[in-house]
């Protein structure tokens, strides 16, 4: 009787890039991208959406209400590491859905990559005008042109409550 | 929250690990090291490596274009390999959970399949960031309209 030889697949956090690096950049992930800025870093590590601290901290979380222009819609992407720095993408996409009953609401609104790696959108006159709990999508483009959707598992969530 | 874990022991089982994409997205990418039971390295020196997507939910054919899909070998001796999404292999793949197999294939003929045990690595593919809302250029990017939004389709 002879033992059958097992394999197995393992995830790891790498990141590969593809293009031409140039030296003098840190890496995010290990000696592979050390001392390298890669011009569009092939992550392989799944990220996920998250509220960034704003002006006023009272809840950690995307709460608004109807017709409500003051405060920001700002999020980080964060991975194993920690925030993901988003230098290597061109271009972000909020999507909201509302996953809570009534009429279907789809809104779509550009975000603004900060330098603190962080996404915004001010708030418009006529984006939060229905009540309830939508799903939230970030489809970020990189500079080849991928995209990548976060939370791609539909993690995020974003509630809208009655105005005045 | 990590999304692929460590086995403490020999004895445990692997948890599957999963990767999730929705249709169109090209990150994040696939890489993945590849090793035997005891958690050695399998040599990739000369080799050559490919991927298939098997679909696990029920009534989903097995899509051809995910069949035997060449992966880059980014270490031999490391063990590591890499697959560079394409639009279409996520955009035309329906929405389902996908066992992942690694087929290994030395020049001596000789094949190794990973991993043996099913459902060990998962790749889920989800539908559509746009919904079928809004429109999508060729790379799976939503188009903006021009206006501060995007094209509704």
């Amino acid at each position: 009787m002879t033992w059958a030889r097992t394999y197995a697949l393992r995830f790891r956090p790498y990141e590969v890039s593809k293009v031409a690096s140039t030296y003098g950049g840190a890496g995010g992930y290990g000696d592979f991208t050390y001392g390298q800025e890669a011009t569009d870093p092939l992550s392989n590590v799944e990220a996920t959406l998250a509220p960034a601290a704003g002006d006023w901290p009272n809840e950690v979380g995307w709460v608004y209400r109807i017709g409500e222009t003051g405060a920001l819609f700002q999020a980080v992407v964060l991975t194993l590491d920690g925030a993901m720095g988003l230098s290597a993408f061109t271009s972000a996409a909020l999507i909201l859905e509302r996953a809570s009953t009534g009429d279907r609401v789809v809104l779509a609104r550009p975000l603004e990559l900060t330098e603190e790696d962080t996404l915004e959108y001010e708030w418009g006159v006529e984006d939060l005008v229905e009540q309830g709990v939508y799903r939230v999508l970030v489809q970020l483009v990189a500079e080849s042109g991928r995209p990548m959707t976060v939370s791609a598992n539909d993690s995020a969530t974003l509630i809208v409550r009655a105005g005045a | 929250m990590p999304w692929f874990r460590e086995t403490k022991t020999l004895n445990d089982p692997l948890p599957p690990q999963t990767l999730t994409l929705r249709r169109g997205d090209r990150l994040p990418a696939f890489a993945a090291s590849l090793e035997d039971g005891r958690g050695a390295i399998i040599d990739l020196t000369d080799a050559a490596a490919f991927m298939t997507l098997r679909p696990l939910r029920a009534g989903v054919e097995q899509p051809a274009h995910l069949v035997r899909l060449p992966l880059t070998i980014e270490s031999e001796v490391g063990g590591f390999v890499s697959y560079d999404w394409q639009y279409t292999d996520t955009a035309d793949a329906p929405a389902s959970e996908y066992d992942v197999i690694v087929e290994v294939v030395y020049p001596s003929g000789m094949v190794i399949s990973l991993p043996t045990q099913d459902m060990g690595v998962i790749v889920n593919i989800r539908p559509s960031i746009s919904s079928g809302h809004f429109e999508v250029d060729s790379s799976g990017a939503l188009v903006p309209d021009g206006e501060g939004g995007y094209v509704v389709t």
